[in-house]
């Protein structure tokens, strides 16, 4: 699948980002044990939710080895859905 | 040391197997999909902040946890038995996908404590919105796994005997980013639901 990388590369590629995946969840579950004030949990929440969420797309969906295109198939949709988000956040003020 | 095809198909115009850009389309509605229900969840937290964060808290966060880590379990043991299959060793093949499906089944075990705990002490999705939208998303991901584990399941009754065709990788290499994107699903529902409150 990867371009100029060895099966055996790919591997612990895999292995790598699998720990990689393990500790952002214990630093998640870690730190929603203690308050950072009103959005402050929320904030890290998604922050090392993204970046888990990168690294499964990268890597164990091959969009770091595919064609860049694909990648606005999940662009696209999230643009959306954060634009949504923020509409709908911006009209309640009002 | 064999080294990996670059990934080049020329007998499709966009130079990508069809399947797996149709899997791609199938993604994108499907991030959609979960989009509408967060968006909601998002709306009706702001309006109920402190019935959103006392219901949140009723949630077993240690179930939760090891969930996620069963989740990214089965998210490696599918990638590695797409190297397997890629590579034509069925044995290999085979030990990974189970392992992928059983980890299915963990899930949806967990998951079955989970939600007969929470009925067991009357909660249910009319309790209110909060646990509306917990049920509605939960259970949504949880027919996903499903979903995932049906084709699963054929490609593992197709290994047994001759063995998975190595030349049809690429339907392995598609289930995967189904498979994966389900992890995607439950690695928002998780922090969403159980950890930011």
């Amino acid at each position: 699948m990867a371009a100029g990388l060895t099966f055996e590369q790919l591997q612990k590629k895999y292995l790598g980002i699998f720990l990689a995946l393990l500790v952002l969840t214990a630093l998640t579950v870690g730190v929603s044990f203690f308050h950072f004030g009103d959005v402050g949990n929320i904030i890290i929440g998604i922050l090392i939710a993204v970046t888990k969420a990168a690294l499964v797309a990268m890597i164990f969906m091959h969009l770091q080895f595919d064609k860049a295109w694909l990648r606005y198939f999940v662009i696209v949709p999230v643009f959306f859905f954060l634009a949504i988000v923020f509409a709908l956040t911006v009209l309640e003020k009002f | 040391m064999s080294t990996v095809a670059a990934p080049q198909h020329e007998r499709f115009a966009t130079g990508i197997y069809h399947g797996k850009l149709g899997m791609w389309v199938f993604i994108a509605s499907e991030i959609m999909f979960f989009s509408g229900f967060i968006g909601a969840f998002i709306v009706l937290r702001n309006l109920h902040l402190e019935m959103f964060a006392e219901s949140a808290h009723e949630l077993n966060k240690v179930l939760g946890t090891i969930n996620t880590a069963v989740l990214i379990s089965s998210s490696l043991t599918m990638a590695l038995s797409h190297v397997a299959i890629e590579q034509g060793n069925q044995q290999k093949f085979r030990l990974y996908l189970s392992l992928t499906f059983l980890c299915g089944i963990g899930f949806l075990i967990i998951k079955t404590i989970e939600y007969s705990a929470k009925f067991s002490h009357g909660i249910f999705p009319e309790t209110n919105v909060f646990y509306a939208s917990y049920y509605i998303m939960t259970g949504f991901h949880a027919a996903h796994v499903i979903g995932g584990m049906i084709p699963m399941a054929w490609f593992l009754f197709r290994s047994m005997g001759k063995g998975f065709p190595q030349n049809e990788h690429h339907k392995i290499e598609t289930l995967g980013l189904y498979w994966h994107f389900v992890d995607l699903v439950w690695i928002f529902l998780f922090p969403t639901l159980y950890l930011i409150f």
